[in-house]
């Protein structure tokens, strides 16, 4: 296991992926700019020390309700995005959270990393006017 | 627990099929205890009206095999968090027993536990075996029912009458146990029920072993074996947890993990199994019939040698949202199907917003893969075997 999942993802990843990070007893919990939500995430499901291969859930949540120690990091969001992902061996969880501006945010997909994104993305889109970027 | 008087943030739910109509049209719901005292109206007989939504299901087809499907439609809608959001905690617990008309209590257990964490609440010991029992019973009757579908398309007769019969016998021990309640006199209908409930146990453990012997399982193998394949990579990229993950020699099953709402003691055998076929799916649900059957005749061993009864599924205590510092909280049921997750939000102006996770959502998002390449003919088997019965399925 690892002391801190920011530390391991600064240094596998470098220090600028990670904004912000909990840890709680619901799971750890990292914060992520959307143009690194696939690397994360890729990095995640892949790494030897984390696993993280079975998509829990997407969840879309107003801003300021996950207790962050740096606040917002964009002013203009609105909501944030939660990605729940499991360990299939490992006993715990991690929850990926982009920020993103209701009706202005264009969100990465993470369907090629996890199939069982597409519907739940798809969702999200039509409900907050989220455009999803496949590409 | 008190009514909530939160306001409801509509703005934060998502439509995931667009069925409201559904849902309106659906009647009210009941009076029906939340703390399940009447375990056998929640868990077996539901007191609503199913929700009908149908899988709309366009094949491609090559000759007579698939070479393409396509869902259009699914199980259920965000539209019920909102609904479920917009309630009481009473109304929200009828309300999300509508998802699953069979055993409605892996849902309302999962909502449960995610108000109790959010509360910081501590149901008693007792209560939490409770549940762990009623939960066990519900997820037998479930998989008898799923087994009974698959051997009647596979036209076994033998084996259906096995998984009636069982079928039958769970429903009674579940009417059993929703009949204990704060009024039945001590030492009378407990022990009795614990004692029925023992040879309930011990019957449906020899009507598998009557199964596994039967010449006609040995013969309907051949119709599942290397069918409708899901590799574990695949299948957790997909969000399919349950047997579809153990069908892959994974031990992952939520009955493992720290639950602080329910108590199992022991945890009944996590079954595996191989290859990812339909075959494996259905000797995991033979086998955790079997499992849970010896793990609920231990259980009420335990609580005889201990001097424990099956108890109500009651414990009323006045919790008030506002006291709570959480902001958020998540509650967790392996459910015979997989994983079930109810998440609860409280934003500044204290409004919910309920999100959950149904393991039919990512099974109807999986059917295009698990259809692939199959016979047309085996599609009724299949379907079947993946908890779909041919009502819900619109063309």
């Amino acid at each position: 296991m690892f002391k801190s999942l920011k530390s391991l993802l600064d240094q596998r990843l470098g220090s600028l992926i990670v904004q912000d990070d909990l840890a709680l007893a619901e799971g750890y919990f990292i914060k992520v700019d959307p143009s690194h939500l696939n690397a994360a995430s890729y990095f995640l499901k892949h790494d030897p020390d984390t696993r993280l291969t079975l998509l829990d859930q997407i969840i879309v949540i107003k801003t300021k309700l996950l207790p962050w120690k740096n606040d917002v990091i964009d002013p203009q969001s609105t909501h944030e995005i939660i990605y729940q992902l499991k360990s299939l061996k490992l006993p715990y969880r991690v929850n990926i959270v982009i920020e993103s501006n209701q009706g202005a945010s264009l969100i990465p997909s993470i369907a090629s990393l996890f199939a069982g994104a597409r519907w739940l993305e798809s969702d999200i889109s039509k409900k907050f006017k989220f455009d999803i970027d496949e590409s | 627990m008190k009514r909530s008087a939160l306001p409801v943030d509509n703005t934060l739910l998502i439509s995931r099929f667009q069925q409201k109509e559904l849902y309106q049209s659906a009647p009210s719901t009941s009076n029906v205890s939340p703390t399940m005292t009447q375990l056998a109206s929640h868990a077996l007989n539901p007191f609503f009206d199913r929700l009908a939504i149908k899988i709309g299901l366009e094949l491609k087809l090559l000759g007579s095999r698939i070479i393409n499907s396509q869902v259009s439609r699914g199980y259920f809608c965000h539209d019920l968090e909102q609904i479920i959001a917009e309630n009481s905690f009473i109304e929200g617990i009828n309300s999300i027993a509508r998802i699953n008309h069979r055993t409605p209590i892996f849902y309302q257990l999962a909502l449960i536990s995610a108000y109790e964490n959010l509360l910081d609440y501590d149901a008693s010991l007792e209560i939490k075996q409770m549940r762990a029992l009623a939960l066990e019973v519900a997820r037998i009757y479930h998989h008898f029912c799923v087994l009974k579908d698959i051997f009647m398309s596979l036209n076994a007769d033998n084996l259906f009458d096995l998984a009636r019969s069982g079928k039958n016998l769970i429903k009674s021990a579940a009417l059993m146990l929703g009949t204990v309640n704060n009024n039945t006199p001590q030492n009378s209908l407990s022990t009795l029920a614990t004692r029925d409930l023992l040879e309930i146990s011990e019957a449906i453990i020899q009507i598998i072993d009557d199964m596994d012997i039967s010449s006609e399982y040995e013969a309907i193998q051949g119709q599942l074996r290397k069918k409708a394949i899901i590799n574990l990579t695949l299948a957790s990229s997909l969000g399919l947890s349950g047997a579809f993950i153990r069908a892959n020699r994974s031990f992952y099953d939520l009955r493992g993990s720290a639950n602080s709402s329910i108590d199992y003691g022991p945890l009944p055998k996590i079954n595996i199994a191989e290859g990812g076929d339909a075959l494996a799916r259905l000797s995991l649900r033979i086998r955790d019939i079997q499992s849970s059957a010896l793990w609920l005749k231990d259980t009420l061993n335990r609580f005889k040698t201990e001097g424990l009864e099956p108890k109500p599924l009651r414990e009323e205590k006045e919790i008030i949202l506002k006291n709570s510092s959480k902001k958020f909280a998540f509650g967790e049921i392996e459910g015979p199907e997989g994983d079930i997750k109810a998440a609860l939000f409280v934003d500044e102006e204290q409004a919910i917003t309920f999100h959950l996770r149904s393991p039919a959502y990512f099974i109807a998002q999986a059917i295009p893969h698990l259809l692939l390449y199959l016979d047309l003919n085996d599609l009724p088997v299949i379907l079947t075997s993946l908890g779909i019965s041919a009502e819900e399925i619109d063309k």
